[in-house]
């Protein structure tokens, strides 16, 4: 499995990285959505994990246009935002909406669940 | 919050959830980034137990890691404290450039999330008034709020606060162009705020100043 990490708090993502790495999980990690439109045309990710509010584009239009570039990426925001609205907008945009700090054998797990899911993104 | 009036309760009811709400999201991130190091001293004492040796520099820069975001979240949560007790006094000496800095640290992920930075100047002679600390605080978000949205994403902006003979000043201007558009009214601070603290707004410079004055 192949895994993009989107979030602007580099110790988070480049940490998740390598944790994800003793796991199997090939993970690299961009800090915002102009560095992951970047990635994402030259490598072919399983699953985008994306953070919901950054600076520039923010997780659910980044989600859009990921998905434009890369049709068959699956999607799971993973968030420090906990408020109803952003999780109606992250379900439905998204295999799964997490919150953190999350436990790595959880979010393993639904990474594994994400990907066998089908048809479960909306461009 | 003064005379208890209906505009004072709203407004800063909603100053509370917006500021809860951010400080949250940003302990969030702190408690995210500790639980991942921690995880990560577990893998390596895992890997460890396998026979591969643990360098102890890769152990001690996440402990690093750590520290360093225990003080980011002691920081948030002294700030989150000095905010929540400034409701306690209606009326009190306020030190303005220590309200500046504390409402700019509160606003600095809205900010952040729009690119925008905030630094904030220390007088060379304090700068004091009597007020209501809490109101004023409201009224400087309400203002940052506009201003972050009017000025361009990468902007840094300048906050400093001025003594003159009769009234004393916060000043934000931008490393750019315009923060606020000269002549137009801010139009999330009712007049009803300015009367109650004596403050007006005004633009300098084509808007390239915006001065914040408290009579």
């Amino acid at each position: 499995m192949r895994v993009l990490l989107v979030d602007d708090e580099k110790e988070f993502v480049a940490t998740l990285a390598e944790r994800l790495s003793y796991r199997g999980i090939e993970a690299d990690f961009a800090l915002g959505g102009d560095d992951a439109l970047r990635m994402v045309g030259g490598v072919n990710y399983d699953l985008a994990v994306l953070d919901m509010k950054m600076p520039g584009i923010s997780g659910l239009q980044l989600k859009k246009r990921l998905a434009e570039i890369c049709p068959t990426l699956k999607f799971i925001f993973l968030t420090g935002h906990g408020s109803e609205e952003d999780y109606r907008a992250g379900s439905r945009e998204s295999v799964y909406y997490l919150v953190k700090p999350i436990s790595i054998d959880t979010l393993v797990g639904k990474m594994h669940e994400a990907i066998q899911k089908e048809g479960t993104t909306h461009g | 919050m003064g005379e208890n009036s209906g505009w004072t309760r709203d407004l800063g009811l909603q100053f509370f959830g917006k500021v809860s709400a951010s400080i949250s999201h940003e302990m969030k991130n702190v408690l995210a980034i500790i639980n991942e190091n921690v995880g990560l001293l577990e893998d390596l004492a895992y890997i460890a137990e396998k026979g591969q040796p643990i360098d102890p520099e890769r152990m001690k820069k996440t402990c690093l890691n750590m520290t360093r975001q225990i003080k980011r979240g002691d920081t948030i949560m002294k700030n989150l404290n000095i905010f929540a007790h400034s409701i306690d006094e209606a009326n009190k000496d306020i030190d303005l450039f220590r309200l500046v800095e504390l409402v700019a640290s509160l606003a600095s992920r809205r900010a952040a999330l729009r690119s925008v930075s905030l630094v904030v100047r220390e007088p060379a002679v304090p700068v004091s008034l009597l007020g209501n600390p809490f109101l004023l605080q409201n009224f400087l978000w309400l203002c940052l709020e506009e201003v972050i949205e009017t000025v361009q994403s990468g902007t840094e902006l300048l906050l400093s606060v001025e003594k003159e003979e009769n009234c004393s000043s916060i000043i934000i201007q931008g490393d750019g162009g315009p923060v606020f558009a000269a002549g137009k009214e801010m139009k999330t601070v009712p007049a009803a705020m300015l009367a109650e603290l004596r403050a007006a707004v005004k633009t300098r410079g084509d808007g390239r100043k915006l001065l914040l004055s408290l009579h």
